[in-house]
């Protein structure tokens, strides 16, 4: 019985190390300033245009237009920036 | 002499109609919608692009200056279509930015629009904390699709090296980093909001 559980608690870990899972990374947020961190969060495709009578502009970006000035890159070789590529449903390998 | 005063008085009324049937003529060219920003955030809004929905690209900036919070502005002279809207706004952290899609303007329409801390989207930073392992591939998907998307870097991050990402719908985002030595790291719940960077040392 006691090998069992040793046997079952090493496959857990084996599996852990296999998989690459991190679970304790180092994540900090900065807010820009006079911003309350319990502010409203996203919001939803459905409000996305309006809101009661109301035009707010949303953060959804539902068209990929270009920009006419270009991506902003920084010139240091170290610091890249980018614009994210929006998921599309199915693309990429499986979870 | 009397004949002259009348050729006079004739010429003066034809260029009177001439130049009451020119002003005519602009008066259907002011038939244009307009529309108000009102920037109700607490960032500087430092670009408005307006694009007829299918236009593909967002073209100039048509900010004459920067909205402080608090402010609007009015842009005139809007030919009546249906038009597409994006802002832009740079903070301290990095850049941010909103949306707004499918708006009719109509013919002497005066339309207000609305810039709030919700407008906005938010940012994600990597940094790559080791010695001798690059990033060869990101991926940053929302924690609630099956699959990892597209590779978000264009090329590899070297050690001490970052990347910055802009342009996140805030949400609830699981990261996958791909080494050129060793397992992939997968986090997962990262928080991106409006208005915020959110850096991730990894390592």
């Amino acid at each position: 019985m006691k090998r069992t559980e040793s046997l079952f608690y090493m496959s857990v870990i084996l599996v852990m190390m296999l998989s690459g899972t991190v679970y304790g990374a180092s994540v900090t947020m900065q807010r820009e300033a006079g911003l309350q961190t319990g502010q409203e969060s996203a919001v939803t495709k459905d409000d996305v245009n309006r809101d009661g009578n109301q035009l707010k502009f949303s953060p959804l970006r539902l068209k990929n237009n270009n920009d006419s000035g270009g991506e902003p890159e920084a010139d240091n070789r170290s610091v890249k920036k980018e614009r994210y590529k929006p998921y599309i449903e199915g693309q990429g390998e499986k979870k | 002499m009397k004949r002259k005063t009348w050729t006079w008085f004739v010429f003066v009324f034809m260029a009177a109609v001439m130049l009451s049937l020119c002003s005519c003529g602009r008066s259907d060219d002011r038939s244009t919608g307009t529309i108000e920003l009102n920037n109700n955030s607490i960032a500087t809004i430092d670009g408005f692009y307006l694009a007829p929905v299918d236009q593909r690209s967002w073209g100039p900036n048509i900010l004459a200056g920067p909205l402080f919070p608090g402010q609007y502005t009015s842009i005139v002279d809007i030919s009546p279509g249906l038009y597409d809207t994006k802002i832009s706004a740079a903070g301290a952290y990095s850049d941010y930015f909103g949306y707004l899609y499918d708006i009719p303007i109509a013919a002497d329409e005066y339309l207000p629009l609305y810039v709030y801390d919700s407008s906005f989207t938010g940012s994600l930073e990597i940094r790559n904390n080791t010695l001798g392992a690059s990033i060869i591939g990101v991926f940053v998907v929302p924690t609630n699709v099956s699959t990892w998307g597209a590779n978000q870097t264009s090329s590899a991050i070297r050690p001490s090296g970052l990347l910055h990402l802009t342009d996140f719908a805030p949400d609830f985002y699981d990261l996958k980093i791909v080494w050129n030595v060793g397992p992939d790291s997968i986090y997962y719940d990262i928080r991106i909001d409006s208005l915020a960077l959110t850096t991730l040392n990894v390592d």
